[in-house]
Parts: structure tokens; C-alpha cells; sequence
């Protein structure tokens, strides 16, 4: 829901109270975005303060209050964009890197703690994982705000601030590199890939 | 064509792939902030804040170093500037006056040679 002008107006003004008002009502859902963007909830709350802080320092530039959502979703897509980029710098190995005995030992070890839900859970995010950090940065947020965040067309039009026939293609390309990664994931799994197939046939 | 969902959902793989960011999106839900995370934020930014403030004030004091700086140097190659040779105070006309070097044009001297060899 779309929070009222004048509350933007006063912040845009330098009222510190509009812009807690402002904060308190977007962190949750700005903070569910950037973890499932990054895939690192546990990164999300200091990755969410940096967009946050962005806001306070360029809200002078926002001309107009309406646009003001895809303003911040834009903010919040550049500051995940830096934090993926410098994770693939920095090169960390995740579980999606890890190879199929790895994953089975992890999952092992994790089983016996987690219940049978968590465990479902756990697997759809490693897959999920594996086949987004399988794409380049702007793919993954392209397609993660379209089809995980189920933002519209329009909205991500607003968002990038291009025309809705642009983002179609660059979703479809983004979209057919998914589905190589899946295909890769499926045949590397091998003989667990029916078990893949079964647990995410939508 | 891009975006045509229709088609897309007809193959396994992509209703394999749909179900999987469906189910990845309930793996992650809105994570619940911290109660830290407003006193945080406060810290970042008036930290920001001070940071920015800092250079507003030191700008100006950059600015005037800048300017004593290039008067500093200015004088100092003014002062440095080696003495003018005569050369270089003679006019122009008084440089050409001086000349002794042919005014004939080098391809002048050529048809005069061919002219005599004809003869």
C-alpha cells in the first residue's frame, strides 16, 4: 500500500518523524525482497539500513511523490545489485557451488535436526538458489522481482525506467537462461532428479 | 515470443521452474527487523551526516589553499622566468629584415634551369 504524499512531502523536508513513519512502514517488506534478491536473509537487515540511508540522503531528488515506491525499489535493486556483485568478487562458496556428495553430507547432518517441512523448505531454496546464482546479477533481480516478488510489468517499468516491450525480452532471456540452469541442475543430480522434478512441478 | 506465458507453462521445465520460485519465495518469507534496526539506521546516517558536514566545512578551506597555491606559483614562475634574449625583443618585420636566406621560391629556380637547357 502506497503511503500518502504529504508523509513524503515532510520527509522531503528533513521531519525526521515522517521519515521513521516511512521506514517502519516499507522495512518488512524491503527486507523480504533484498533476502530473497541476495538469497542471505541473515545479510538483508544491513543490506535494507544501506537503502534506507540512500532514501534519506536523495529523497530532495524525488520530484514526485507518486513515483515514489519505484523510486525505493529502485534503490533497493542497486543495493542488492552491489552486494551480489561484490559477493561474486569475493568469490564465496555457497551450498549451490557445493557438489552433489557435499550437498548430501549437509544434508545429513541438517536432517537429523530439521523437521520433514524444513528440510522441503531448505531443498526448494538450495535448488532455487542454485539455479539463480547460476544467472548474471541483473538476470537474477530481473526475474526475482517478476516472478518471485510478483511485481507487475507496469511496476517494473517504473522500476528500470524502460518501456514494458524492453523488459519483456530481457525476462524472456533472463527466463531461458533459468531454465539451463534447471536443466544443468536436474542432470547433475542425476539420479535425484526425480525427486527434483516431482517436489517443484507447479 | 518474450512474455508469452500460455506457451511457456506448456512445457514441463518451465511449470517445473515456476513451481520452484513459487516455493523458494515460501522458503523466504519477510524476515521480522531487528529491534536494532532503527537505532542502526539513526547511527548510519548521522554518521553520514557528519561525514558530509565535515568536507561542507572544509571546502572552503580547501578552496582558498587552492587559490594561495596557484598565486604562489604564478609569482614563482614570474620570478623563475629566465632573462629575454634579443631575439626575442626584436619585432617581427626586424627578424625579417634580418633574413639572409633567398626570397625566390625553390620551384622558381627550377623552371629557370629547364628554360636554359631547351635553349
Amino acid at each position: 500500500m502506497q503511503i500518502d504524499a504529504e508523509l513524503i512531502e515532510r520527509a522531503r523536508n528533513g521531519d525526521s518523524g515522517a521519515f521513521n513513519q516511512i521506514v517502519l512502514h516499507y522495512r518488512r517488506r524491503i527486507l523480504g525482497t533484498i533476502a530473497r534478491l541476495t538469497g542471505r536473509p541473515e545479510d538483508a537487515e544491513d543490506i535494507a539500513q544501506e537503502v534506507f540511508l540512500r532514501l534519506y540522503f536523495s529523497l530532495d531528488q524525488l520530484r514526485v511523490p507518486q513515483v515514489f515506491e519505484a523510486w525505493l525499489y529502485r534503490l533497493t535493486v542497486n543495493a542488492a545489485y552491489d552486494y551480489l556483485r561484490r559477493r561474486r568478487r569475493r568469490g564465496e562458496a555457497r551450498m549451490a557451488d557445493l557438489s552433489p556428495e557435499q550437498v548430501a553430507l549437509a544434508d545429513a547432518a541438517a536432517g537429523a535436526r530439521a523437521s520433514q517441512e524444513e528440510q522441503r523448505r531448505r531443498r526448494a531454496r538450495e535448488d532455487a538458489e542454485a539455479v539463480l546464482s547460476a544467472l548474471p546479477e541483473a538476470d537474477r533481480i530481473l526475474l526475482s522481482l517478476k516472478e518471485i516478488e510478483g511485481l507487475s510489468l507496469g511496476e517494473l517499468a517504473g522500476v528500470y525506467k524502460v518501456n514494458e516491450n524492453a523488459l519483456k525480452v530481457r525476462l524472456y532471456r533472463a527466463r531461458q537462461r533459468a531454465l539451463r540452469a534447471l536443466e544443468a541442475l536436474e542432470g547433475q543430480r542425476g539420479g535425484s532428479a526425480d525427486s527434483l522434478r516431482g517436489s517443484h512441478a507447479g | 515470443m518474450p512474455g508469452n506465458s500460455d506457451e511457456r507453462n506448456n512445457r514441463p521445465i518451465d511449470g517445473r521452474l515456476d513451481g520452484l520460485l513459487k516455493e523458494y519465495r515460501g522458503a523466504i518469507p519477510d524476515p521480522e527487523p531487528s529491534a536494532l534496526f532503527m537505532p542502526r539506521l539513526w547511527e548510519r546516517i548521522e554518521k553520514q551526516q557528519s561525514v558530509t558536514l565535515g568536507l561542507s566545512r572544509l571546502a572552503p578551506l580547501y578552496a582558498t589553499a587552492a587559490a594561495v597555491l596557484c598565486l604562489v606559483l604564478g609569482v614563482a614562475l614570474l620570478a623563475l622566468r629566465p632573462a629575454t634574449s634579443v631575439a626575442a625583443e626584436r619585432s617581427y618585420v626586424e627578424a625579417l629584415a634580418d633574413d639572409e636566406s633567398g626570397e625566390a621560391p625553390e620551384y622558381a629556380r627550377v623552371v629557370l634551369v629547364e628554360g636554359q637547357g631547351e635553349r
